[in-house]
Order: structure tokens, then C-alpha cells, then sequence
């Protein structure tokens, strides 16, 4: 764990373009900057290019870094951030209807294998928000403002990605 | 009737409304099949905060950030000017000097010197301008002219972490001694915490210290200081200077009476210290200095940085015991640390080892490490072995590591492999390369605050400088095609008579008489005298006369050359200045004093102003007159002469930019600048070369 102090020199140090700071925080936060690149992506290829683009852009990004969170917040907003870029870019944005018969079966069981597939086959928009809301514990507020979207519509996705989880879930 | 799905995701995200949620749970006390839906939502929560994601791929950094990127683009550095939109009041005059940290500086510049430093920074009040400061330091590297120092400093609120959001300041120290930098300041309230960086002039950063050792300044706001500034105040102090502290705190705890942190330091300094003394001198010698520094680090957990500055301090001091102990921690905790390929150049710069030798060294380090001081230093060794295929290689690795370049940098690069014949095949394909890729620097080559405007004249320059040194190369070689085409290439970027003349004279000598004599019409008509030394009179004559049709048709085409594209901006007239006399004045009226031209020669200090320029704005000044131009001189820092001068002295008068109200206004970016403004007062050029300044003053003027 990196303590406070230290995380301060080494942001400044990488503001002023020293490459072995940077390695530092790269070997530090590495971690939880694939984590959530990869929640947004599912894909580790597409994490790890984000990975880089994240690392990449610090010396410059970190210069908007205040210090009014811990460094690590920080860094998964970013990389938040950068990964919805990549996602928009790629216009990947789906609706996915709801499955049409959700009232006609129970749910089924939250299996973990199925639901890392389901997961991953989740358009990023919704990914991202049933992510941001179930494990990064966002509220729809925060992530309106993340994800540059509106409360409700963040709440109409999570409802939807959770209609389409149940769908593929029941699928099987 | 089941509850419509969305409203039940809602409801378990808490974001239904007090009564709708009751709502809600009325129907689920009632409805099997909602509850389950809900039991279903909640376990997908669990089991998503349960999957696991994969580890971040096993990928080394080198990879994700390939050695030799440049990380932070040189046009993208934090602005050098910055300026706090409040204006601050003037310190009391209980305004003190201050305390001090030996602070490490590292400069590798210049011919393979490796430069280290210690510093002393002193602060004391000056009547009605502010604090004086001065900044002492043991290091040869202030001998070179290429580095200036400056303080930067960060207020109380915002501490040195504030840099990220620009909230610092700057002040430009002039060099008043070789080992001696200093200047004035209204310094805010509140102010805790300064670096002093050196650079060159291009201002680029080559140390800039961040994190412990740093030096420390106290400021006062009419008696009193804010309270984080006592409280960082006192930590500092209580590391270096206990009964410093005591007294600190003393006052700290009258000044914030409900703080009782204050008073139980000073109770507890007491009791550990002697009696304080009425007064202290500061800063502690070097030699208390160092062992405070040197047994905190050991007893802290110092950065390669911090060692690499004790490092430094302790050969200063002459302390090779400990020099030897930081060094030998330094290569053990960060072999591949920036700062231990630092530590070896200083090693290496020490030396009395042959050059070979040292180069055998920094290549292992090299290899090792890749730093871009390395880089440096070794090309500098090679230029010295005016070595082709050592300077190649070193070169090269300067190009790929040094994220600090810029067609400037490159330019004098250039110049200094021009400088050793022997080099000429390496400089020849290095100048083409920046030729080819200057054409693109409008991005990140240009800093932040630069106007394109200015960066494109800039980039102008060094093209045409390059060409020139091009044209040389050719001409060595007998290329005279080669060396003329290059030559009209640097004629078509800039006016500059000079290379008029030297085209005119291959031209001439390749029998293109006309294109000559059109080269040298050009010349003559310049109106900055003299044109010798380029055009000697016995030379002048060999070209004959021009007839009056061809004078006026050069000077039509001078005119068109110089004062097409010039600036047009309108200027803050309020910005404030004080004359010589320490009358206060303003921009505007200096300008509107005289109907004339205004030709605004600024220097961040009196003895920046370059003797050469003085004269040839002497040379001038009958000309000047005639075309009515007002030449006035600005500086940052007052002229300490003033007072002395006699009357009818010929030096310049200089007004003095204490807020640098003027320097902002003009978007000052270099230690010597000149601006000329029109008849309506609007800024009609701003540059480093004063000849072209001259220039564009006669002409606006006639």
C-alpha cells in the first residue's frame, strides 16, 4: 500500500515526465486500472490496450489530480473514462430488448460461470452501469455524471442490464 | 398483477421514493413471484461483486510505456508564467529572512561538465518594493550562461501539491554573481514552501526538486502568518533548528491562542532545549545543515532524489564518508533510477580519467539505466573525441530519450556539432531530419503560452539557421548548387542582410549575376546600420551602384516582407510600472506620452540586456529619431544602478514591472525580449532578435 505521502511525490515526479515514477505507479495501481477497464471492455485485449492508453496519458492526465481523493479513486474514473471513450468510439451501443417472456419463467439461480458469460456478452453501456452500480457501489447520480448519462437513464439501464442478465442467465 | 420490473430494479437500488417503496413492499409481502425476482436481483449483486476478473496481464512496464516515449509533450509543460489574479499587498515590514534546506541541484549542460550544487536561499525585507531574495549556491554550474534560476512558490492553501492545478508562482532570480542569482518579490501571505529551479533558457526544467530537501520560506501578513503557514513553518524548523522552533511556536501560540498545538510544542521544545537565544542566524552553516539532513534521511525512508542530493552535498562539504554511504544505498535501493545514472555523471565529471574511459563507463550505465542525462553527457564526450561514430550513437540516443526537445534545443545540438568540423557528416543528416520534421512542430513543440504567431517566427529562425549551417557543409564539400539552394531557402524564411550578402556571393560566383545583384539590392536597403561587417565597403564597391528604380523596388519588397503578417493586438493599457525615479506609471502611457512608434526593449534584468544590443540601439538612434520611435526599457527587477547614475549617462533608463503587470500584458516568454507597438499603441511584433525589432520600428515609423 502506497501511503499518501509518497503517492504525492511520485504524482509530481510523473507531472515532470520522470519515467521511473511512472513505473512505479504502474506497478502499483496496474491492478485496479485492468480491473475496471476490463469490467467495462470484457475483453482482456481491449483492458489491456486501455491499460496502456491510461498509464500513457498520466504524466499529463495527473495534472488535473487534486489530491481531494485517494490516487486509486482517481485512476478508476479515469480509466472509467477512458474505457466509455473506446466503448463510444466504437459505437457498439446496443438496446437490448427485454427477454419477452421474463414474467413467464422464475428466475434462475446466479451461477457464477454463467454470469461471467452473460456478462461478457453485455453491450459495454449497460455493462458499465450494472458494474458501476453492483460493484463499484455507485449511486445512479455518480453514475450520470461518470458516464455522462442522466440518473434515470442510468437506473433504466441497470434495469435493463439486469432483465438481460436474467434472460441469459435462464437461458441455459 | 406483478410490479413492472423496472420499478422492482429501482426499488433495490433505493431509488424509489419513501412511498413508492412501501407500495413495493406491500406487494411483495403479498407476491411470491416479485419477491423472488428481488431475491434474484440481490444475488446478482453478490455474485458480480463476487466474479472474479483476471489479473492484469504479467506485461513489464517497458512495454506499456516503451523507454524513450516522451511522456510529457515539451508543449504541453505546466505554463512558465503564471500570475495570481489577485494582486498581493506588499509584506509588512516584520518580514524575515529565512530558513534553508542544502538543496541539491543537477544540471548535466555544456561540454561533459557535470554540475551539482547546494543552495541558501535568504529572504529580507526591502522598503516599500517587498522581499529581497537571494539565492547562493556552491555549485560551478551558475558559471555557464545557458542556466538561470528561479523561485517558485506555493501559498499556504494549496502547499507544493497545488502545482497540478497551476496555483504557483514563479519569480525570475537574476544573476548578479557567478554563484549568486537574486531578486525582489511582494511574496503573498501565507507562502510555505519554494523550490528553486535551474533551467535553461529555453526554460526547460533540467532539476527541479521536488519533495524534501526543499527550501522553505516564511512570509507575514501584517505580523502574522496564517495558521498552516506557522504549522509547516514549525515542522521545518523543528527539523533543522530546535531552538528556532521553540521560538516559533512561542509566537505561534500568542498569534493562534486556540490552537493549543502550539503551546504544548513550545512547552515541549523547552523543556528538550537550551534557553533561546534573543536572536538566530540564518541559515545554519552548511556543515549543522548537512548533519540534519543526512540523519533525518537515515532516519527516514529518503527517495533516490533526496539521496542523490545528499550525495552531491556531502562532496561539496568535502564529506566523502558520507557521499560514499548515500552513493552506495542509492545504487543498492534504485539501480535503475534516474537519479543513480546522476550520481554516476557526477562520478564521472570528477574524474581525471581519459574521455574513452568515462564513455566505457556511461555505456555500461547506459545500458543499465537509459537515462537522458547520460544521452547528454555522452554526446558531449564524443563531440570532445570529435568522434563521427561515437557522436552518432550518442546523438541517437539523445534523440530517442530526451523528451525535453525542441527545434531550439536541436538547433543549438546543431550548432554544436557544426562547431567541430570532424562532425559535419553527423550534423549533416541531423539538421536535414529537423528540417523535414520542423514543418510539423506546431504542436507540441510550442509551449502553452507561446502564441502561434511567435512560435511560428521562431520556428522560422532556427530553419533558416539550419539552412545556413547547411549552405556551410555544401560549400566545404564544393557543393555549390547544394549550398546556394539551401541558402535561398534560409533567404525565403527570414530577412536577415547577412545571408543576403553570402548567397549574393555564390550566386555571383556560379554566374547567376542577376539573382545576386537582386540579393545585395535587398541588403543595402535594410535599414539597420550597419551592414558591415557583412558588406564591407571595399566589397560594396565591387557591386556597383543600384540605379533609384531598383532601390525603390527592394524597398518595396522589404516592406512587403517585414510588415506583412505582423501581430495586431490590442494591449491592457493599465498594466502598471514605475519609472527609474519610483514614480508609478502605466503602459499606456508610455506609449501615449509620445505619438510615435514605441520599441520596448524588457529583460527579466538590467544586466540581461546584452551589451551589443545597448549598442546598436545606439548606432540607431539617430534613425530611430528621425522615424519618431520611443525606445523605452522594462525590467523585472529594478535597476540597482539607478540610483548612481549621473547625469547624461548613457546607460538606459529602465522602468521597473514590479507585479509584472507589463511582462504578462506582453506575453513575455524569454529573459530578453523586444515588442514594438504602433502609432495607436497596439503590439505590432514581439521577438528575441533585435535587429528585426529595429526593423520593423523604422519602417512603421517612416
Amino acid at each position: 500500500m502506497i501511503d499518501l505521502e509518497r503517492e504525492k511525490r511520485l504524482c509530481l515526479r510523473v507531472v515532470d515526465g520522470d519515467r521511473e515514477a511512472l513505473g512505479e505507479l504502474y506497478e502499483e495501481f496496474r491492478e485496479a486500472v485492468f480491473q475496471v477497464a476490463y469490467y467495462v471492455t470484457g475483453s482482456t485485449a481491449d483492458a489491456q490496450d486501455i491499460l496502456q492508453d491510461v498509464f500513457m496519458a498520466l504524466p499529463v492526465d495527473l495534472r488535473q489530480f487534486e489530491h481531494k481523493s485517494a490516487l486509486e479513486t482517481w485512476l478508476r474514473l479515469v480509466t472509467w473514462r477512458t474505457a466509455m471513450q473506446g466503448v463510444r468510439t466504437d459505437d457498439r451501443r446496443g438496446e437490448v430488448p427485454l427477454p419477452d417472456d421474463i414474467e413467464g419463467r422464475p428466475p434462475p439461480s446466479v451461477d457464477r460461470i454463467d454470469l461471467d458469460r452473460a456478462l461478457a456478452a453485455l453491450p459495454e453501456t449497460l455493462r458499465s452501469v450494472i458494474i458501476l452500480k453492483e460493484v463499484e457501489g455507485y449511486s445512479h447520480e455518480e453514475i450520470g455524471d461518470l458516464l455522462d448519462i442522466s440518473p434515470s437513464a442510468s437506473a433504466v439501464r441497470a434495469s435493463r442490464a439486469r432483465a438481460a442478465l436474467r434472460g441469459a442467465l435462464g437461458e441455459d | 398483477m406483478h410490479t413492472d420490473y423496472s420499478i422492482l430494479s429501482a426499488y433495490c437500488d433505493g431509488g424509489l421514493g419513501a412511498e413508492a417503496a412501501v407500495i413495493v413492499e406491500a406487494h411483495l409481502r403479498e407476491c411470491e413471484k416479485c419477491r423472488a425476482e428481488v431475491r434474484f436481483i440481490q444475488d446478482l449483486g453478490d455474485g458480480l461483486r463476487a466474479l472474479p476478473t483476471p489479473s492484469a496481464p504479467d506485461v513489464p512496464f517497458d512495454e506499456i510505456v516503451p523507454p524513450g516515449t516522451e511522456l510529457v509533450p515539451s508543449g504541453s509543460r505546466p505554463a512558465r508564467r503564471w500570475w495570481p489574479e489577485r494582486r498581493w499587498s506588499r509584506l509588512a515590514a516584520a518580514a524575515v529572512a529565512l530558513a534553508v534546506v542544502g538543496t541539491g541541484l543537477s544540471l548535466v549542460f555544456g561540454a561533459g561538465r557535470l554540475m551539482a550544487g547546494a543552495s541558501t536561499l535568504t529572504l529580507r525585507p526591502v522598503g516599500g518594493v517587498g522581499l529581497a531574495l537571494r539565492y547562493e549556491t556552491l555549485s560551478h554550474l551558475v558559471s555557464d550562461t545557458h542556466v538561470r534560476a528561479r523561485i517558485r512558490y506555493w501559498v499556504a492553501d494549496s502547499l507544493r501539491f497545488a502545482q497540478n492545478a497551476g496555483r504557483y508562482t514563479e519569480i525570475e532570480l537574476s544573476r548578479t554573481e557567478s554563484a549568486r542569482f537574486e531578486g525582489v518579490a511582494d511574496l503573498p501571505p501565507g507562502t510555505v514552501y519554494a523550490a528553486v529551479t535551474i533551467e535553461d533558457l529555453d526554460a526547460t526544467y533540467v532539476e527541479s526538486g521536488f519533495g524534501r530537501p526543499w527550501e522553505y520560506i516564511e512570509t507575514e501578513w501584517f505580523g502574522r502568518p496564517t495558521l498552516e503557514a506557522r504549522r509547516h513553518q514549525l515542522l521545518a524548523a523543528l527539523e533543522f533548528n530546535t531552538p528556532r522552533a521553540g521560538a516559533l511556536a512561542e509566537q505561534a501560540a500568542s498569534e493562534f491562542p486556540e490552537q493549543p498545538e502550539f503551546r504544548l510544542m513550545h512547552t515541549a521544545v523547552e523543556l528538550a532545549g537550551p534557553l533561546l537565544p534573543a536572536t538566530y542566524e540564518l541559515p545554519l552553516p552548511d556543515a549543522a545543515r548537512f548533519d540534519a539532513l543526512d540523519r533525518a534521511a537515515r532516519d527516514g525512508d529518503p527517495g533516490p532524489i533526496e539521496m542523490h542530493a545528499l550525495i552531491r552535498y556531502a562532496r561539496l562539504l568535502e564529506r566523502p564518508d558520507a557521499a560514499r554511504y548515500w552513493e552506495g544505498e542509492l545504487r543498492a535501493r534504485h539501480p535503475r533510477h534516474g537519479a543513480t545514472a546522476l550520481a554516476t555523471l557526477d562520478a564521472v565529471g570528477a574524474s581525471t580519467a581519459p574521455i574513452e574511459e568515462k564513455l566505457e563507463i556511461l555505456e555500461a550505465d547506459w545500458t543499465r539505466i537509459g537515462a537522458p542525462a547520460t544521452a547528454q553527457v555522452g554526446l558531449n564526450y564524443a563531440r570532445e573525441l570529435a568522434d563521427p561514430i561515437l557522436a552518432e550513437r550518442w546523438l541517437s540516443r539523445h534523440e530517442t530519450t530526451s523528451w525535453n526537445r525542441s527545434l531550439s534545443y536541436d538547433t543549438y545540438v546543431a550548432r554544436r556539432l557544426m562547431g567541430v568540423p570532424e562532425l559535419w557528416s553527423v550534423a549533416e543528416p541531423w539538421i536535414l531530419d529537423r528540417l523535414a520534421e520542423s514543418l510539423d512542430w506546431t504542436g507540441p513543440a510550442r509551449r502553452p503560452d507561446q502564441l502561434r504567431h511567435d512560435f511560428e517566427a521562431e520556428t522560422r529562425e532556427h530553419r533558416a539557421h539550419l539552412y545556413r549551417e547547411l549552405s556551410r557543409i555544401r560549400i566545404a564539400r564544393g557543393d555549390s548548387a547544394g549550398a546556394i539552394d539551401a541558402l535561398e531557402r534560409s533567404v525565403a524564411e527570414v530577412w536577415d542582410p547577412r545571408v543576403f550578402v553570402r548567397a549574393a556571393v555564390i550566386h555571383r560566383a556560379l554566374g547567376a549575376d542577376a539573382r545576386a545583384a537582386e540579393l545585395i539590392g535587398l541588403a543595402r536597403v535594410d535599414p539597420v546600420e550597419p551592414l558591415e561587417p557583412y558588406l564591407s565597403a571595399e566589397e560594396a564597391a565591387t557591386w556597383g551602384r543600384a540605379g533609384e528604380a531598383e532601390r525603390t523596388e527592394a524597398r518595396a519588397v522589404m516592406r512587403e516582407r517585414i510588415l506583412s503578417g505582423l501581430l495586431l493586438e490590442h494591449l491592457d493599457f493599465t498594466a502598471r510600472l514605475r519609472t527609474s525615479a519610483g514614480q508609478e506609471t502605466t503602459l499606456g502611457s508610455l506609449v501615449r506620452e509620445d505619438p510615435g512608434v514605441t520599441l520596448v526593449s524588457y529583460a527579466i534584468g538590467p544586466e540581461f540586456l546584452p551589451a551589443e544590443a545597448l549598442a546598436l540601439l545606439r548606432l540607431n538612434a539617430d534613425e530611430l529619431d528621425a522615424a519618431g520611435v520611443r525606445s523605452v526599457f522594462v525590467t523585472e527587477a529594478p535597476d540597482p544602478t539607478a540610483a548612481e547614475r549621473e547625469p547624461g549617462d548613457r546607460a538606459p533608463d529602465f522602468h521597473y514591472d514590479p507585479g509584472r503587470e507589463v511582462n504578462h500584458t506582453l506575453r513575455v516568454w524569454r529573459p530578453v525580449q523586444y515588442f514594438v507597438l504602433d502609432r495607436g499603441g497596439r503590439l505590432r511584433h514581439r521577438g528575441e532578435d533585435l535587429d528585426t525589432a529595429l526593423r520593423i520600428s523604422l519602417l512603421l515609423g517612416t
